[in-house]
C-alpha cells in the first residue's frame, strides 16, 4: 500500500491537493483511504458532496482503550474513496494534536492499514508540525512518503523548512520526503529560487501547480478539480504528480537537511543563492553511558584525625559536619548514583514529604483538576501500618491530634465537621482523552459548581488543585475559579503546583490572616504557650500532661496538624515553643516570623536531662516555674527505675551508623535529624555507638573508615554493634551482614518516651533474626 | 462547518452530586504497566514524566508485592524517569530519552528495555517507538515502546497493552511450534509471591494431566529471554488479561489460539480444561481429569458448605475477571452475593444478570455507600484505603492490590487446588467474622 502524507502551512492547499490526489487514484481504479488529520475536518468534503462526516473524536470507540471496529469510522465517499476525519476541539480550547494522535492509535489498534483494504492511503495533516500529535501520521506503519505543499511566499517556505525538521526527526521510522509541491499564488514566480531552496533541503520540487480558476469552481460545486475540469492545467499536473508519487522510491531519498533559522532568513533574502552557514543542523548527541542525572558530588573529604572514644566522638563529628553543610542531594532523583552503596539516609524524601504532611484539619473541599494517573502519583506514606520503601521519621499512626484548645478546651464552633455532615471532601475532574482534546474547563466548571454548592454553610473553603495535564493543554483553570469566586462567598483557593512547583499551603493562608491581628494584652496571655512542630503521639500527650499539671496552659498546638481554631487564637498565648526540626525551618519562617509573639526554640526533650530542662524552661516562660519543679521531679522519680533498667540492658548493646561527609552532621545536629540528638541520646541511654565513616583516617574503637563497598560490607559484618541505622526499609546491606536495622521511628520525647525508646532499641539489638538468618535474605550490592 | 464540542452530559456521567465526582474505583494504566514490568525479572522501564513515575512503583514494591524488585537499595531501580515537567515537556527531549535508554542498555542486569509516558508527556505526541528505532545498532538489549494509554484505559488495559507491545516488539518467529507444547498468554502475575507461584504450578499440573507441556507463560516472573519460548507452542492459550497479545503471538508464530476463561472456581476451571482439551485434541483426557479432580475435591466440602457458607451474604470488589470466578464459587457454595464493585472499565466485563455490579463507580457515590452498608457476612475485596477501616472483621483481602494479605507459602487460588485454597481462606475469614471483634 502506498502511504502518502501531505503537509504544509495552513491555507496552502493541502486538503485540495489531497482530495484531488484521492480522486485521481480512485479514477485509476485504486482503492483509496483519505484521512483528514485536521481539527477543521474539511479534508474530505470534496468527496462527500460537501457534507461533513462524523469525526473519530465523536465516535464512542474513541473513549474505549481497546478501540473497536475501525471500519465503522469510514465513510464511503464519491468514486469509492473511504473517508475518515479526526476532528478536534473548538478553536482555542483543548489539544487538537491529541485528537489526531488518538485517531492514529485507533487506526493502528484496529489494524486498518495492515489489512490491505486499500491501495493508497492519503493523510492530510494540519499546518506546521506544531507538536508530536500532528506528527502522528509519521509514526511507523502510517505515512511513509511525505509531500510538502508550499507557495512562493516566505512564511510558507519557512514552514517547509520546519516540516523538514520533523521528517528528519522521524527518518528512523522509514519516512522519506518525496518532495515539494509548489502551489503558486502568482503566475510570475522565480521557480529557480524554489528549486534552489529544495536542493538545500536535499529534495526537489515535484510539481508547480498554477493558479487555476478550475480549482475555485470545483470547490463551489463541492467536487474535486480533477472531476470538475479534467482537462484543466491543474488537473493534468495533479494527475502527473499522482503518478510520480507512486514511482518515487523511498530507498533513494535523502534524509532532509533543513536550514538553521539564521541561514534560512539570510538565504531567503538572496533568493536562495549562496552557501548556508549551517546547511545541516547538528543532530542530537547520544553519549553512551553518560551519567543519568548530573548531580554535583563534592570531592571526597579528607577526614580529620580519628577520635579516641566516647563523648569526644560527638564533638569531633560536629566539627566534621560543619565541613559538609548543605544539601546532600535527593536520593530518589539520583538514579543509580555511584555513591548509593554508602547512602543510608533519605534526606530529600523526608524533607519533601514532611511538608506535604502539614495538614489543615478544617472543613475544606478539595477539587482536583486531574486525570486518574495523577490520583496515584504518590502512595500515602502516612497511613498507619503500611510499609514503605523509606523509613520516615514521623510516628505511626498519625492521629488527628490537632488542637485541644486552651486548658484542654475542646474544638470550637467552627470545628471540622465529620464526613457525615459535610459528605465527600474530595472531588476530581478525571480528565480523559476527550477532555484533553476539547479542554477540561467545562468539566472543572461543573465539578467546582458542585463543590461550591456543597460548601455553602458547611465548609470553610474550596481548594482547586490544577495539575500537569490541564497545564500542558492550556486549560485556564484560574479563570474558572475566578468566575465561581464572584458568585460565592466561600473562599476558593486556586493552586497549581505544576505551574509554580509549589502547592498553596492552606495553613499558611490561615496564619497570614493573623498578621494584622492585635495580640491580647500581656495579662491575658500569661501562663499559656503554643507548641509548634512537635511529633504527635503518646510522648507529646505525656509532656503536655506534665505541663498542665505544673499550671502551664497549652493554648494552641500546631503543625503538622492545624485547625482553624488553633490558628485563630494563636496570638492569645504569650510565647511559642518551636520544635527544632530542619525539615520545618521554612514552614516556621513562613508561618511565624511575621507574628508578634515571642519565640523560644529549645533543644527537643529527648533524654532525661533535655526533657527536664525543656519542661522547666517552658514552665518558666509561662511564669509558673516554682510549681513545675515538684511536678517534674515526681515524674522523673516515677521513670527513674525504668531508665536504670533500660540503661543496664543498653550497656550490653551497641548501635552502628554509616556516614559519609554529607551525613555525618545527622548524628550531632538534631536539626538534620528531625530534632533528635541521636548520638547524644544513645550515649545517655548507655548504648555503645560505632560510626563507620567513608574516607580515610585513624581507626578507634568508635570510628572506622572504609572506601569501597567491600570494605563497608566487611565492617558491617564484623562490627560489634547489633543494629545499624538505615532509612531504607528492609535494607539488605544490613541483613547480609547479619545486623538488624533501626531508624528514627522508635525515638520518643520525654521521660516515659525515653524508656519506651530504650525498650524498643534493646529489643531490636537482642533480636536474633538477622544474626541467624540474615545471610539468606541479603545479596551483595 | 462550525461544530460545538459534545454536550456536557455525555462527558460527565454525574447526577449533580459532588459524591459522583469522587475518584473512580479503578487504578490507572501505569500501575498495570508496572505490574507487567514487575513480572519480568530483568525488565527496566523508562517513563517520560516527572518523579511521581518513580513513586508509583511504591504502590507495588513492598506493599502489594513483598518480593518485588522494582526498587533497589542500589538506586538502580527498574523504573526510571526523564524528570520532564509540565514546562519542559513543550521542548523536544529526544536526547534525554536516548541517553537514559543507553544507560539502561549498559546495565549488566537489564534484559529488556521498555519505554512509556505519563499523559502530560504523551499528549504532546512523542513517538517513543521512533526514539528506540533511532538507536538502532546502538542498543544491545531488546527495546519496546508501550503506547501510553492513561487517558483512555485503566490498569487492566495497561497490563494488556504491555503484553501486546512485547508481542509486537520481541519479534516471535513462525514455524517453531512443537507438538504437545502450549503457552499461556495473559496471566496476571501481579506479584512474585507464593500465591502466584502456586497458581503457575497448578496450571502446569493441570495441563500436564492433559499431557501438555507448558513452555511459556506471559507473564510468570521470569526473565525477558524466557518469553521467546512462546514460539515453541503448538497452541496459545489466551487468558483474559492478555487477549490482544495472545492474538498477535498466534498470528506471528502460526500457533493455534484458544481463548479461555480464567480458571478461577470449579466451573471456570472445568471450562478452561475442556477448551484447551478441545483445541489440542484431548477432549476425553480433559473430561477424565475433571471427573477425577472433582471426586477428590468435593468430599472435602461436605461439612463446610452447609454449615459455614450456605445462605451467607457476601460482596466483592476487584478485578472483573476474578469477579466472574467468584460468582461461580459463590453459587456453588450457596453464598448470596449482595453486589460487586469492579475495579475496571465496563468494557472489561465482569458480573452477570441478577447481580448488581458497579463498574469503576465514584468511591463516594450513593451506590457504593449502599453496597457498603448492606448487611453482609463477608466482603472479598482488594485493598481499599477508604473503606478498609469500616469493613474490619468482615473482610477477606484478595486480588490487586493486597496490602495486608501476603502469601508466604504456596497456596494457589486458580485451578482445582486453588479453589480449595480460596474456599479455605473464605472459611477462615467467615469464622473470624463470626467470632466478632
Amino acid at each position: 500500500m502506498e502511504r502518502i502524507a501531505i503537509f504544509g502551512k495552513g491555507g496552502i492547499g493541502k486538503s485540495t491537493l489531497a482530495g484531488n490526489l484521492a480522486a485521481v487514484y480512485a479514477k485509476a481504479g485504486k482503492r483509496v483511504l483519505l484521512v483528514g488529520c485536521d481539527p477543521k475536518h474539511d479534508t474530505t468534503v470534496a468527496l462527500t458532496e460537501g457534507r461533513p462526516i462524523r469525526t473519530v473524536v465523536e465516535q464512542s470507540m474513541f473513549m474505549d482503550a481497546a478501540g473497536g471496529d475501525v471500519s465503522k469510522v469510514l465513510v464511503r465517499g464519491r468514486l469509492g474513496v473511504d473517508c475518515v476525519e479526526a476532528g478536534g476541539p473548538e478553536p482555542g480550547i483543548g489539544c487538537a494534536g491529541r485528537g489526531i494522535s488518538r485517531m492514529i492509535e485507533l487506526l493502528d489498534g484496529g489494524g486498518l492499514l495492515r489489512q490491505e483494504r486499500h491501495d493508497v492511503a492519503l493523510f492530510d495533516v494540519l499546518g506546521d508540525v506544531v507538536c508530536g500529535g500532528f506528527a502522528a501520521p509519521l509514526r511507523q506503519g502510517f505515512a511513509d512518503k511525505v509531500v510538502i505543499v508550499t507557495s512562493e511566499e516566505l512564511m510558507s517556505l519557512y514552514a517547509v523548512n520546519n516540516i523538514s525538521r520533523a521528517i528528519r526527526n522521524y527518518a528512523a521510522n522509514g519516512i522519506a520526503l518525496a518532495g515539494l509541491v509548489a502551489n503558486l499564488r502568482d503566475r510570475v514566480v522565480d521557480r529557480k529560487a524554489l528549486e534552489r531552496f529544495a536542493e538545500f533541503l536535499g529534495t526537489r520540487v515535484l510539481a508547480f501547480l498554477p493558479h487555476d480558476p478550475a480549482v475555485r469552481e470545483a470547490e463551489l460545486r463541492r467536487v474535486t478539480a480533477v472531476e470538475h475540469a479534467p482537462g484543466s492545467e491543474v488537473a493534468k499536473k495533479v494527475t502527473a504528480l499522482a503518478k510520480d508519487l507512486l514511482k518515487f522510491e523511498r530507498g533513494r531519498a535523502k534524509v532532509p537537511t533543513p536550514l538553521s533559522d539564521e541561514s534560512f532568513h539570510e538565504l531567503s533574502r538572496q533568493d536562495f543563492v549562496g552557501v548556508p552557514r549551517a546547511s545541516q543542523e547538528a543532530s542530537q548527541p547520544s553519549p553512551r553511558g553518560a551519567p543519568f542525572v548530573q548531580t554535583p558530588v563534592p570531592a571526597e573529604a579528607d577526614m580529620p584525625t580519628p577520635l579516641p572514644s566516647g563523648a569526644e566522638l560527638e564533638k569531633e563529628l560536629s566539627w566534621q559536619a560543619s565541613l559538609w553543610k548543605g544539601s546532600p542531594g535527593p536520593n530518589s532523583q539520583v538514579w543509580g548514583s555511584p555513591d548509593q552503596w554508602r547512602r543510608f539516609f533519605c534526606d530529600f524524601e523526608t524533607r519533601r514529604h514532611a511538608r506535604t504532611r502539614l495538614e489543615v484539619q478544617a472543613p475544606v473541599i478539595h477539587v482536583w483538576h486531574q486525570d486518574l494517573e495523577c490520583s496515584y502519583a504518590t502512595p500515602d506514606y502516612f497511613y498507619a501500618g503500611l510499609p514503605s520503601f523509606f523509613k520516615f521519621p514521623w510516628p505511626r499512626p498519625i492521629g488527628p491530634e490537632g488542637d485541644e484548645g486552651p486548658d484542654g478546651r475542646q474544638e470550637g464552633p467552627d470545628a471540622p465537621q465529620g464526613p457525615e455532615e459535610m459528605g465527600v471532601r474530595e472531588a476530581m475532574t478525571n480528565l480523559r482523552d476527550l477532555d484533553v482534546i476539547h479542554g477540561g474547563g467545562r468539566k472543572l466548571d461543573e465539578t467546582l459548581g458542585l463543590a461550591v454548592a456543597r460548601a455553602e454553610g458547611k465548609a470553610q473553603a474550596v481548594v482547586v488543585h490544577s495539575t500537569c495535564v490541564p497545564t500542558v493543554i492550556g486549560d485556564d483553570a484560574k479563570a474558572v475559579v475566578d468566575r465561581w469566586q464572584k458568585r460565592s462567598k466561600i473562599p476558593i483557593v486556586y493552586t497549581n503546583p505544576a505551574e509554580t512547583n509549589e502547592e498553596v499551603d492552606l495553613g499558611l493562608l490561615l496564619f497570614k490572616k493573623l498578621q494584622n491581628k492585635r495580640p491580647l494584652a500581656h495579662a491575658r496571655r500569661g501562663r499559656s504557650v503554643n507548641l509548634a512542630g512537635f511529633p504527635e503521639g503518646q510522648a507529646l500527650k505525656e509532656l503536655v500532661g506534665l505541663l498542665r499539671e505544673a499550671g502551664v496552659g497549652i493554648n494552641s498546638r500546631v503543625l503538622p496538624a492545624l485547625s482553624p481554631d488553633a490558628a485563630r487564637r494563636y496570638l492569645d498565648a504569650g510565647v511559642q515553643i518551636l520544635y527544632p526540626n530542619g525539615a520545618y525551618e521554612e514552614a516556621y519562617k513562613e508561618f511565624f516570623e511575621p507574628l508578634p509573639i515571642r519565640t523560644v526554640t529549645l533543644d527537643a526533650p529527648y533524654g532525661v536531662e533535655a526533657t527536664v530542662k525543656w519542661l522547666e524552661t517552658v514552665a518558666a516562660e509561662a511564669g509558673v516555674k516554682g510549681r513545675g519543679v515538684a511536678v517534674f521531679k515526681k515524674a522523673w522519680e516515677a521513670s527513674a527505675p525504668a531508665w536504670a533498667a533500660g540503661r543496664k540492658e543498653a550497656a550490653k548493646h551497641a548501635l552502628g551508623f554509616v556516614v559519609d561527609g554529607h551525613h555525618v552532621g545527622r548524628l550531632t545536629d538534631p536539626l538534620q535529624m528531625w530534632g533528635v540528638p541521636v548520638l547524644r541520646l544513645l550515649m545517655e541511654m548507655g548504648f555503645g555507638v560505632q560510626v563507620l565513616c567513608h574516607g580515610k583516617g585513624k581507626v578507634t574503637p568508635n570510628l572506622a573508615f572504609f572506601q569501597t563497598s567491600e570494605e563497608l560490607g566487611k565492617l558491617l559484618k564484623e562490627g560489634r554493634f547489633q543494629a545499624v541505622y538505615s532509612e531504607y526499609a528492609c535494607d539488605r546491606r544490613l541483613a547480609e551482614a547479619g545486623k538488624a536495622q533501626f531508624s528514627l521511628e522508635p525515638f520518643e520525647m520525654g521521660l516515659a518516651g525515653g524508656v519506651r525508646t530504650m525498650k524498643a532499641l534493646n529489643g531490636i539489638c537482642g533480636w536474633p533474626f538477622y544474626r541467624r538468618y540474615g545471610k539468606y535474605i541479603g545479596g551483595a550490592l | 462547518m462550525k461544530r460545538s464540542s459534545p454536550p456536557l452530559s455525555s462527558r460527565l456521567p454525574r447526577g449533580g452530586r459532588l459524591e459522583d465526582a469522587s475518584t473512580p474505583a479503578n487504578f490507572p494504566t501505569l500501575l498495570g504497566v508496572y505490574l507487567a514490568v514487575n513480572a519480568i525479572r530483568d525488565a527496566y522501564i523508562l517513563v517520560d514524566g516527572p518523579d511521581c513515575t518513580l513513586y508509583k512503583a511504591h504502590f507495588i514494591h513492598g506493599r502489594h508485592d513483598l518480593n518485588s524488585t522494582l526498587l533497589s537499595i542500589t538506586g538502580r531501580h527498574r523504573v526510571l524517569f526523564t524528570n520532564v515537567c509540565s514546562r519542559g515537556v513543550v521542548k523536544e527531549h529526544d536526547a534525554v530519552l536516548k541517553r537514559h535508554l543507553l544507560t539502561l542498555d549498559g546495565l549488566e542486569e537489564s534484559g529488556l528495555l521498555l519505554v512509556t509516558a505519563l499523559p502530560m508527556c504523551s499528549i504532546t505526541g512523542v513517538d517513543y517507538g521512533r526514539v528506540i528505532r533511532s538507536l538502532k545498532g546502538k542498543l544491545s538489549k531488546p527495546a519496546v515502546d508501550i503506547p501510553p494509554d492513561s487517558l483512555a484505559g485503566d490498569w487492566l488495559d495497561g497490563y494488556g497493552q504491555a503484553l501486546a507491545s512485547l508481542a509486537r516488539g520481541l519479534g516471535a518467529s513462525k514455524g517453531r511450534g512443537r507438538k504437545d507444547r502450549v503457552a499461556l498468554v495473559g496471566y496476571l502475575m501481579d506479584r512474585n509471591e507464593a500465591d502466584h507461584l502456586a497458581n503457575l504450578a497448578e496450571l502446569r499440573r493441570m495441563l500436564g494431566a492433559l499431557k501438555l507441556d507448558l513452555v511459556s507463560v506471559w507473564l510468570d516472573g521470569g526473565p525477558a529471554s524466557a518469553l521467546k519460548a512462546v514460539e515453541e507452542a503448538e497452541v496459545i492459550v489466551s487468558l483474559p488479561h492478555g487477549r490482544a497479545a495472545a492474538r498477535r503471538l498466534a498470528e506471528a508464530t502460526g500457533a493455534g489460539l484458544v481463548e479461555t476463561r480464567l480458571p478461577f472456581g470449579l466451573p471456570s476451571t472445568s471450562a478452561f480444561l475442556r477448551e484447551v482439551g478441545s483445541a489440542t485434541g484431548r477432549k476425553a483426557e480433559a473430561e477424565a481429569f475433571i471427573e477425577e479432580e472433582l471426586s477428590r475435591i468435593i468430599p472435602r466440602l461436605k461439612w463446610i458448605v452447609p454449615h459455614l457458607f450456605l445462605g451467607r451474604k457476601a460482596a466483592f470488589m476487584g478485578d472483573p475477571h476474578l469477579l466472574d470466578g467468584f460468582l461461580d464459587i459463590a453459587e456453588d457454595l450457596g453464598l448470596e452475593v449482595e453486589g460487586a464493585i469492579v475495579r475496571g472499565r465496563r468494557a472489561h466485563g465482569g458480573g452477570r444478570e441478577g447481580i448488581a455490579v458497579l463498574h469503576e463507580p465514584p468511591v463516594s457515590s450513593s451506590e457504593v455507600e449502599r453496597l457498603m452498608r448492606a448487611p453482609k457476612d463477608l466482603f472479598v475485596t482488594c485493598w481499599c484505603e477508604r473503606e478498609w477501616p469500616r469493613l474490619a472483621g468482615r473482610v477477606m483481602e484478595f486480588g490487586f492490590p493486597s496490602y495486608r494479605h501476603h502469601a508466604l507459602y504456596e497456596r494457589p487460588f486458580l485451578g482445582f487446588n486453588g479453589f480449595l485454597g480460596f474456599v479455605e481462606r473464605m472459611a477462615d475469614a467467615l469464622s473470624e467474622s463470626d467470632r466478632g471483634p
